[in-house]
């Protein structure tokens, strides 16, 4: 399996904290990978170390199945806290700066990446005078302005307007899909990440303490009715039989959960009272992914 | 390297400061050139009871075994050391302030670091873009005054004494660079601007501003030495830094 990072017991301390403990992950390539977890939880240090601005206390970062991290780090596109740009340049100049820098200035078509990213138009505009999502789209451009195959992104839509983040979402999508970039990314805004993320990581105190794919979050996060009844076999017997629902699990000595049906709520209810059996809790459990990401962060696994 | 020195040559001669330090340069420079009335009023017999003469006299010795002709290399040689020593001592520190702590201002130095470029090329290419820009800055002002002089006093036996500039040029821009060395050693040091210009001028005016006189009355082998043991005792100390610090 392509891999285009891959931690081992990476470490980051200052002073006494662990800012990041210990964490082994892994990025598959072409993974949009989500990294929550709370303000001060060592999302940005972990993703400095990646990017070589941080020097790890301890562990061994691999970038592209290689340990040269100087010839990988090439190959990666950052966005860590905010945006890096001259403000004073316009769009071009930074792109063309950034261009230079990595050695395409006879290759690179800016016009195209600018195109890319929606940012035509602006020739003579000076960066200092964008809006925050037109820098923030003008980073991702440079971000993935020296052929970039893998782009660590730090809060890439904080401070953004609903326009503004549906528009770097679809903007990631587009470099996802259309260019095989792999995206490493951190936000605060869940449901948003949960639009567009394959795969997650769970940071808690320098700890990756979970790790979980876009389809175990589904099932995570599945909705279900959950009831409370004193006869649990007749209960059963009147689910399958009389009303033909297959989807439910059986859980301690009274609880069922229904994963099917879950509009009948009432009808099931009637169906139990009809055939004897007391119902002491009914109701529709689970819970959105804001809320199952807000769990996580509490330390609540669902 | 050679990309990121391209790309501090771009960013310098697109950055509104630097066009900003040249245009003061310039400025400085028109000053300066009003002043020929004076040169032009020296006569041989002058001793250095005038201060502006009195400038040439030390840097010429006893001028008056010479005629009026020596007054364009006096213009030339007078303008390479007020532009050459204004910008060791007021240029420097302010440009290399400004034009390095802006990298962690703008966060162009993560961005660097981040796509794989290691410490000590990012330290020299910026070192190295400095040294290019003032070094450019020092030879303009030597071409334009050496126009202006030809152009007044004609070329009188200026060849002649085109040994003597070129030294005094050699040794103005060796000062700039051990300068300069100095001045990114405490930029990288401080990260920030409002820090890294007084540290600069403490440390050039207060400590290293004396040296400067010192050594412009050495011989160019001397000037040579010290300067290089200075810049490689700065620009290391600078990598060393800068390699062990998070950014």
């Amino acid at each position: 399996m392509d891999y285009v990072l891959k931690t081992n017991n990476l470490t980051k301390k200052f002073k006494d904290i662990k800012a990041v403990n210990e964490v082994s992950m892994s990025v598959k390539k072409g993974d949009i990978y989500g990294f929550i977890g709370k303000n001060g939880a060592g999302k940005s240090s972990f993703m400095k170390m990646v990017c070589g601005m941080f020097i790890p206390s301890s562990g061994e970062i691999e970038l592209f199945g290689n340990a040269d991290l100087v010839r990988g780090r090439k190959k990666i596109g950052s966005i860590i806290e905010s945006p890096a740009f001259y403000p004073s340049m316009t769009a071009e100049e930074n792109l063309r700066y950034y261009s230079i820098v990595t050695g395409q200035k006879k290759y690179v078509k800016l016009d195209e990446t600018l195109k890319f990213v929606g940012l035509t138009g602006f020739d003579s505009k000076k960066v200092a005078e964008f809006s925050l999502g037109m820098k923030q789209r003008l980073a991702i451009a440079i971000a993935f302005s020296n052929s970039a195959e893998f782009l660590v992104l730090d809060e890439p839509v904080n401070g953004l307007d609903p326009t503004g983040i549906k528009e770097i979402r679809e903007l990631l999508l587009r470099l996802n899909e259309e260019k095989g970039i792999t995206i490493l990314i951190s936000s605060h805004i869940l449901g948003e990440l949960s639009k567009i993320a394959t795969k997650y990581g769970v940071i808690d105190k320098g700890i990756l303490v979970d790790e979980f794919d876009s389809n175990e979050l589904t099932e995570r996060c599945k909705k279900y009715i959950k009831i409370e009844v004193d006869n649990m076999m007749k209960a059963s017997h009147v689910l399958s039989e009389q009303m033909n629902i297959q989807k439910f699990e059986m859980h301690n000595s009274n609880t069922i959960k229904i994963y099917d049906n879950l509009e009948n709520v009432a009808l099931i209810n009637r169906n139990m009272v009809l055939n004897d059996i007391n119902v002491s809790y009914i109701s529709i459990q689970g819970m959105d992914l804001e809320d199952y990401f807000v769990r996580l962060m509490e330390g609540i696994k669902c | 390297m050679l990309n990121l020195i391209c790309g501090e040559r771009y960013k310098l001669y697109t950055n509104i400061i630097s066009k900003v330090i040249m245009l003061l340069f310039m400025i400085s420079g028109i000053i300066y050139f009003m002043q020929y009335r004076n040169i032009s009023g020296i006569n041989a017999t002058d001793k250095a009871n005038d201060d502006f003469i009195g400038v040439f006299v030390y840097m010429l010795g006893d001028i008056s075994s010479y005629g009026n002709e020596i007054k364009s290399t006096i213009f030339i040689l007078g303008a390479i050391t007020v532009f050459g020593l204004l910008s060791a001592i007021c240029i420097v520190p302010v440009f290399t302030s400004i034009f390095v702590t802006d990298e962690y201002a703008t966060r162009n130095i993560q961005q660097l670091s981040g796509k794989g470029f290691s410490r000590h090329k990012i330290v020299a290419a910026k070192f190295l873009g400095i040294c290019e820009f003032i070094i450019l800055m020092i030879l303009t002002m030597t071409l334009i005054s050496t126009a202006v002089a030809i152009g007044i006093t004609g070329m009188g036996n200026l060849l002649d004494f085109a040994p003597i500039v070129l030294i005094y040029l050699i040794k103005i821009i060796l000062i700039n660079l051990a300068f300069i060395s100095l001045a990114v050693f405490g930029s990288f040091l401080t990260k920030n601007c409002g820090a890294a210009m007084p540290v600069n001028f403490i440390l050039i005016i207060c400590l290293f501003g004396e040296l400067a006189n010192e050594l412009f009355n050495r011989d160019v082998l001397t000037l040579m030495r010290v300067s290089m043991t200075m810049i490689l005792v700065f620009f290391g100390g600078t990598v060393f830094a800068f390699n062990r610090s998070d950014i």
